[in-house]
């Protein structure tokens, strides 16, 4: 069974790729076999997917269960990826080398790069996500895509062999080869096929995220060269790095109980320091200095690409203009996988690997600008005219609660934020699509032009209103667990004034969302009926057909069931959660020590030099 | 015995003759049998490293070469052909289309390219030292 | 039925919800125009279960407080691992249970039993509307939302409901969604309605993360209790008041529920009177054992409430609507519920009779402003969706099913004895005095509040009688669009369909048994449910006092008995009320307009409503619209920034330019010249 679920993986990652090059060799004149071949390509991995994460899901909720002494023991927490092709060894290695590094490790065996592929708690709901939502995103385009259609459905699905990949990855390198392939067919995708100032977008968003994830490269490669230099090993391995990190950082921990020891000691209190004391004291202080600096420079440059890629509130403005340009098929993914690469990418590196950064700088920097951003985005969002540009500023606003719950470095906010990427994901994803489906049929997006279509395009405006509640944060449907999750774990922070003004900030995100999706509402559905000039040939407009039913299904359902009970979904993350919020308490507690510890070390090493 | 500098010597001569020809001919074919003479320099100097080293090395080396520069002439005189057939001239101050946008093609004042013209027979090689007839133009552009 | 009572408990929510699936999936297509089947039938099968559930904790024996636990399953959490973690953070952990006590049994009979009749008067006065399934499955799912908020044991499952009301109320306001003013309204229900909720769920959380990590009430207030009085708990009791203050419409979030009365009456009158609005009295109630430890938020609560009773009738007073008069009103009774809970804490005891009477006025009240809505409603259906008291009159003659249940309404609503809203209208002031007489600190501040509150009653019974003397008395007008619509509906069999009779003035234009039945069983429950409940055998107050919110608090009960002074002071303000109402518009009905024209200032005052809507829109919605577009423009001046970044490769670029010539011979030189400084400086290197 194992067996089977480790070709699964793969099979999951390569059977885009191969849908790909098999509708690209096809030819454009094939519109209509390349457009099934790609419907079923999505179709048949959506099956293996929920098959694999059906079956993962299983396995990590009984680990879960099982391996309740994870936050009790001794060994350090870190990420056991399961379903993993290629023998997986206790090394957290694989025998599956892609590349390798004639640097002999500590070990003895030269260090590698390998395909390490695998599946757990942070992932694998982003792998059904991303499965699920490529459904819509070809039936969406059924119609709208006529020209080069084969070019459209290759680059498509190239576009979910990358996120995959990114989702899949625990190789770092492989996750950064991943991570930048995700932005060749989105280029394409909005370069080629986008609307009227399409290539400024594709050419901005290209440049935009590329310029951030080159220094995410620099503090990755940073991160495993400073691993070697501390612990003589390279590994570009994630789970095994982040053993590293905590194997680390537990020294320092050592040390400080050694020297807290020591000064404890009934000579020590006569005033003299005893050599053993100033020992642990010099090791001590170098290596608190060390990891604070090589931590906040790795944490920095990996927060650019990734704060660029989610997007943070500085960084910005590439999103609406990808967003408003992108075909409706592109702008689904962006907003419902892509974005999340970043997010994904703090939880799955940052706050493991950097984790007293994260703490240290993380929480008041990334922390603040999420406020900002959840707030700068609801009030752009209600400006806008453009339903689209709307829906693209909410993500703004939306993505800054995820990073929010993240920041609170706390298993419920870390949850929450989990949830919230995949809420996200499902309600924007849906927004997006109706959007597009607006668009297909009026061929405008502007509020002004529109009124009052609930009375003229029923199915629509229920979707549409359905999808909207969902955004809110309706209760039982799927966006509520995540906002209750991420608040909850925001009002936890432990400094009382912190947790109340970025707890008003959600709130005030959440009554801000309801702003602008209501006067949307209001606009463009309710009111005298109001349709814009159209096409008098092509007859009255007509409401939702089957196959864009088909599309949306699928999101609502998803939606109402996250909504009504997650709690499947949640047992399955709880393990991988406590990993990374353990590795947060461990910081939270290390950073008191330090500080506690920080006088007596000063002034024991200033001594030295006095008496010199 | 012939010391090893001599070689060298002769190596280095050959080199920089085919550098400057290289340099500074407009013929294309010319630019190519200066490339080549480049390479045999190269070559005589392999085989003078191969003696004075008593091995076989650069003799290996030197066949690779001889051999490579054959399919390189094959090529290069087949793209050359090609080139002639678009513009019939075989002056290499008519293909400067690489520039930036907006940059202006550099112009030799003293002896400005050949006007394009309608000529299908293939060039034929002059003789060394005379200069080639060719169509003359008062511009181009 | 008591020996199982779980399935029963977990049917009242249940089959509304079933109804509204039904009605949903099944409505256009199945039912069409026996849509309102489902509903009145899971209204009516809740109610009897309620009922039961009543008697079945009535019947239990003993003092000892009721309640029943009912077990469900885990909605979600965030319960990292089995087994203590030793990690300082808590999880949210959320279950769906429900819980059964006096107040619970209470709020579920008047929700289902108003509900029910709502629903059966809603099949007649919405038949033939295009939208007369959606309606009933908007109802139902309202049903299930509004009794599982009451039902809910743990303050999320209580914000799920409490938002699922609130979403309900948005869908019927925007009911007739083609009217410009509805989608407005509702817009505007469900954003002013979130700003409270906002406050509510800040306060719902901060609640979790310091009193426990849990979020079950019992568990709550128990790690309440044992904190004690701070700072954090009153903020927390504050932050939940402001979803109160945002949900019952109270000063200052007020504003939305007037402008709610689009929606079509039945849902006003089910919604925006009888129940929605009365979740924030249940919410301060049911915590009352937290608002308990704070002497501060009782005060703020009995401020707002006062402060709202008395604004509410104010703006009451002038009003030309009539559903708009009774949507004043609401706000206004509202406010004496909220005065009546906040005026429940002497000497750092709860008073349980000041919680019971509010519960007792949300009771009463939810009898007879439903009523009331109802009645408007049926004289709206009749004169073809007028309801301007300025083209109406007379109608006592017309429409005598109506015209007789809104007088019993409105006598109740005035509280003239001894009908249901004087009983609990007069627990309130008592309640307010006894604070007023008892409390250590804010003495004054309640004898002003219990002023207040007398002033209001006598308001109160003004503006009721107002309405009825100038909608049912006076000479008989009938607007015209009362032949033209209200008749061509195809449900009146009784009558001959006689469009061109518009000179028979005298015809009746009584709306259809199934809409007066209901008017009927509700006049009936506005007249006695009073007296019978509490009036007579204090039933009422003993049963709300076994509720587990008040397990604790049997420590100061003032005297029950029947005081004298009271009923003469507040019998005195009803009836000067009355009949100041029926000398202005019955005696004399000219000397309203002389009276207005004399108090020109203070006239306009209340017939603007106080220019709330005016100040909010010019110093909260167009200072956000401002800053929205504010941050538009910044949002460019960023991306400026950004391709200002863009741009400077770019100039760089244009400077090394010339030397892409493209002449071969040039980059061959180029090369060689490079490779040639290369080889000069590297031998010189190895030269060192």
């Amino acid at each position: 069974m194992f067996e089977n679920m480790r070709l699964l993986v793969l099979m999951v990652l390569a059977l885009p790729l191969i849908a790909a090059l098999v509708v690209a060799v096809l030819g454009s004149r094939n519109r209509v076999a390349v457009r099934w071949i790609a419907l079923a390509a999505v179709l048949v991995n959506l099956a293996l997917t929920g098959v694999l994460t059906a079956n993962v899901a299983s396995t990590l909720t009984q680990k879960a269960q099982l391996s309740g002494q994870i936050l009790h023991e001794q060994t350090k927490a870190t990420f056991e990826p399961e379903a993993v092709p290629g023998e997986i060894e206790p090394s957290r290695r694989t025998s599956w080398n892609l590349f390798e590094i004639p640097i002999p490790s500590a070990d003895g065996r030269t260090a590698s790069i390998q395909l390490y592929l695998g599946v757990d708690g942070l992932n694998i709901w982003l792998i059904l996500l991303t499965s699920l939502l490529m459904v819509p995103c070809v039936l969406v385009s059924w119609e709208s895509i006529k020209d080069r259609a084969n070019e459209f459905y290759a680059w498509l699905l190239l576009l979910q062999f990358a996120m995959l990949g990114v989702f899949l990855a625990f190789d770092i390198i492989v996750f950064y080869v991943f991570f930048e392939l995700t932005l060749v067919p989105l280029f394409f995708l909005i370069g080629i096929w986008g609307g009227p100032s399409r290539r400024e977008a594709a050419r901005k968003f290209f440049l935009y995220t590329l310029a951030g994830s080159l220094f995410t490269l620099l503090g990755l490669i940073g991160l495993v060269l400073v691993c070697k230099e501390k612990s003589g090993e390279l590994t570009f391995s994630i789970p095994k790095l982040t053993e590293v990190v905590q194997h680390q950082l537990s020294i320092q921990d050592g040390l400080i109980k050694n020297l807290n020891d020591e000064l404890a000691n009934p000579a020590a209190r006569t005033g003299e320091i005893s050599g053993k004391a100033k020992e642990f004291a010099a090791d001590l202080g170098s290596r608190v200095h060390f990891w604070r600096t090589a931590q906040v420079a790795i944490f920095l440059a990996l927060t650019l690409g990734f704060a660029i890629k989610v997007p943070l509130f500085p960084l910005h403005t590439w999103l609406p203009l990808a967003h408003v340009e992108a075909p409706t098929a592109g702008s689904v993914l962006l907003a419902g996988v892509l974005l999340k690469l970043g997010s994904y990418g703090f939880l799955r590196l940052c706050l493991p690997l950097v984790p007293d950064a994260s703490l240290s700088i993380g929480m008041p920097l990334i922390g603040t600008l999420a406020c900002i951003g959840i707030i700068y985005g609801a009030f752009c969002a209600f400006a806008q005219t453009d339903i689209k540009k709307m829906v693209a500023y909410s993500s703004v606003s939306h993505m800054g609660f995820c990073v929010l719950g993240l920041f609170a470095l706390n298993a419920a906010g870390i949850t929450g934020s989990l949830m919230q990427m995949i809420n996200h994901g499902l309600s924007t994803g849906g927004l997006f699509l109706l959007v597009g489906m607006l668009y297909e049929r009026f061929h405008t997006r502007m509020m002004p032009d529109f009124g009052g279509l609930a009375a003229r395009l029923k199915l629509l405006s229920l979707a549409m209103i359905v999808v909207c509640l969902s955004s809110v944060g309706m209760p039982f449907l799927n966006g509520f667990i995540g906002e209750m999750m991420v608040l909850a774990g925001v009002m936890e922070l432990p400094c009382p004034s912190c947790a109340m003004a970025f707890g008003v900030v959600g709130a005030a995100g959440i009554v801000l969302g309801a702003w602008y999706l209501f006067t949307m509402l209001q606009r463009v559905f309710f009111g005298p009926l109001k349709e814009p000039h159209h096409d008098p040939n092509q007859g009255p407009v007509t409401d939702l057909n089957f196959r864009e039913i088909a599309a949306l299904l699928p999101i609502l359902a998803a939606c109402l069931f996250i909504g009504i009970y997650p709690q499947p979904l949640l047992d399955a993350i709880k393990r991988d959660v406590a990993v990374v919020s353990r590795i947060a308490n461990d910081a939270r507690v290390r950073s008191e020590q330090v500080e506690a510890i920080q006088p007596v070390l000063d002034r024991i090493l200033a001594k030295p030099a006095e008496s010199r | 015995m012939i010391p090893l500098s001599n070689y060298l010597i002769v190596g280095a001569i050959l080199f920089v003759l085919g550098m400057i020809g290289f340099l500074t001919r407009r013929n294309l074919i010319l630019m190519f049998l200066s490339a080549e003479m480049m390479l045999q320099g190269v070559a005589i100097n392999l085989v003078a490293f191969s003696r004075h080293h008593g091995n076989l090395h650069g003799q290996v080396f030197t066949l690779f070469i001889i051999t490579v520069a054959a399919c390189e002439s094959a090529i290069a005189l087949a793209l050359i052909l090609m080139l002639y057939r678009q513009r019939q001239s075989l002056d290499v101050s008519l293909w400067q289309d690489l520039r930036e946008p907006g940059q202006e093609p550099a112009l030799d004042l003293d002896e400005p390219p050949p006007s394009i013209e309608e000529k299908l027979a293939d060039p034929k090689l002059i003789p060394a030292g005379i200069e080639p007839a060719r169509p003359r133009e008062d511009s181009y552009d | 039925m008591i020996d199982n009572p779980n399935i029963l408990v977990w049917l009242i929510p249940a089959l509304p919800l079933v109804s509204a699936v039904i009605t949903a999936l099944l409505g256009s297509r199945v039912l069409k125009s026996y849509s309102h089947v489902p509903t009145v039938a899971a209204a009516a099968g809740s109610c009897v279960l309620s009922v039961l559930l009543l008697l079945g904790l009535a019947l239990l024996d003993g003092q000892q407080s009721l309640q029943l636990k009912i077990d469900g399953f885990k909605w979600f959490s965030t319960h990292v691992l089995p087994g203590d973690a030793p990690l300082r953070f808590g999880a949210l952990d959320i279950r769906f249970n429900l819980q059964v006590d006096s107040l619970t049994a209470v709020m579920l009979i008047a929700i289902t039993f108003v509900g029910t009749f709502i629903a059966v008067f809603s099949s007649g006065y919405m038949h033939g509307d295009p939208g007369y399934p959606r309606f009933f499955a908007i109802m139902s799912l309202f049903l299930f939302s509004m009794t599982g908020l009451v039902l809910a044991d743990n303050f999320l499952v209580l914000y799920a409901f409490w938002e699922g009301v609130g979403l309900c109320s948005y869908l019927l306001v925007v009911f007739w969604f083609q009217k410009p003013s509805a989608a407005a309204a509702a817009r505007k229900a469900f954003l002013v309605t979130r700003l409270g909720d906002a406050g509510m769920i800040l306060g719902i959380m901060l609640l979790w993360a310091r009193f426990g990590n849990s979020l079950d009430f019992d568990t709550v207030f128990g790690q309440a209790a044992l904190a004690g009085e701070s700072s954090v708990l009153t903020l927390a009791c504050l932050l939940l008041f402001c979803g109160a203050v945002g949900k019952s419409a109270q000063f200052p979030l007020h504003v939305w529920l007037p402008d709610a009365m689009e929606g079509p009456t039945p849902a006003s009158a089910l919604i925006h009177a009888a129940t929605m609005v009365t979740a924030g009295v249940y919410l301060v109630a049911r915590c009352s054992r937290l608002f308990a430890l704070s002497p501060t938020a009782q005060l703020v609560v009995a401020c707002i409430g006062g402060v709202t009773a008395l604004l509410g009738a104010l703006i009451a007073l002038t009003q030309t609507d009539l559903k708009r008069v009774l949507a004043y009103s609401t706000i206004s009774q509202l406010g004496y519920m909220f005065l009546g809970l906040g005026a429940g804490l002497i000497k750092d005891k709860l008073i349980v009779f000041a919680v019971a009477a509010a519960i007792f006025h949300l009771f009463t009240h939810a009898f007879f402003k439903a009523l009331l809505f109802l009645s408007a409603g049926s004289v709206m259906h009749g004169m073809g969706h007028v309801i301007d008291m300025r083209r109406l009159g007379g109608l006592r003659k017309v429409m005598p099913i109506t015209h007789w249940s809104f007088l019993c309404g409105a006598v109740a609503l005035a509280g003239l004895i001894p009908f249901s809203g004087f009983w609990s209208k007069d627990e309130i002031l008592e309640a307010v005095l006894q604070a007023g007489e008892h409390s250590d600190a804010h003495n004054t501040v309640y004898l002003v509040l219990f002023a207040t509150a007398l002033i209001t009653a006598a308001l109160t019974a003004f503006y009721t009688f107002r309405a009825y003397f100038k909608t049912f008395w006076g000479e008989l007008r009938i607007p015209d669009e009362a032949y033209h619509h209200g008749h061509s509906t195809p449900h009146d069999h009784a009558e001959p369909n006689d469009h061109q009779a518009n000179d028979d003035r005298q015809k009746s234009f009584e709306s259809p048994s199934s809409m007066t039945l209901p008017l009927v069983v509700l006049a009936i429950g506005a007249l006695f449910v009073g007296l019978i409940f509490e009036g007579a055998t204090h039933w009422m107050g003993d049963f709300l006092a076994k509720s587990a919110v008040f397990v604790q608090f049997h420590g100061y009960t003032p005297e029950h008995g029947f005081d004298w002074l009271m009923f003469g002071l507040s019998m005195l303000c009803a009836a000067g009320g009355v009949g100041l109402a029926a000398w202005m518009y019955l005696v004399k009905p000219g000397i309203a307009d002389t009276v207005a024209s004399a108090l020109k200032p203070a006239y306009n005052l209340s017939l603007n409503r106080f220019w709330f809507d005016e100040i909010y829109a010019l110093l909260i919605v167009a200072p956000l619209t401002l800053f929205a577009t504010v941050c538009r423009l910044f949002d460019s001046i960023v991306d400026g920034i950004v391709d200002l970044v863009g741009l400077l490769p770019r100039q760089l670029a244009r400077g090394l330019q010339p030397i892409q010539n493209g002449l071969v011979q040039f980059y061959a030189l180029v090369t060689v010249v490079f490779v040639a400084a290369f080889v000069i400086v590297f031998a010189l290197w190895i030269r060192q």
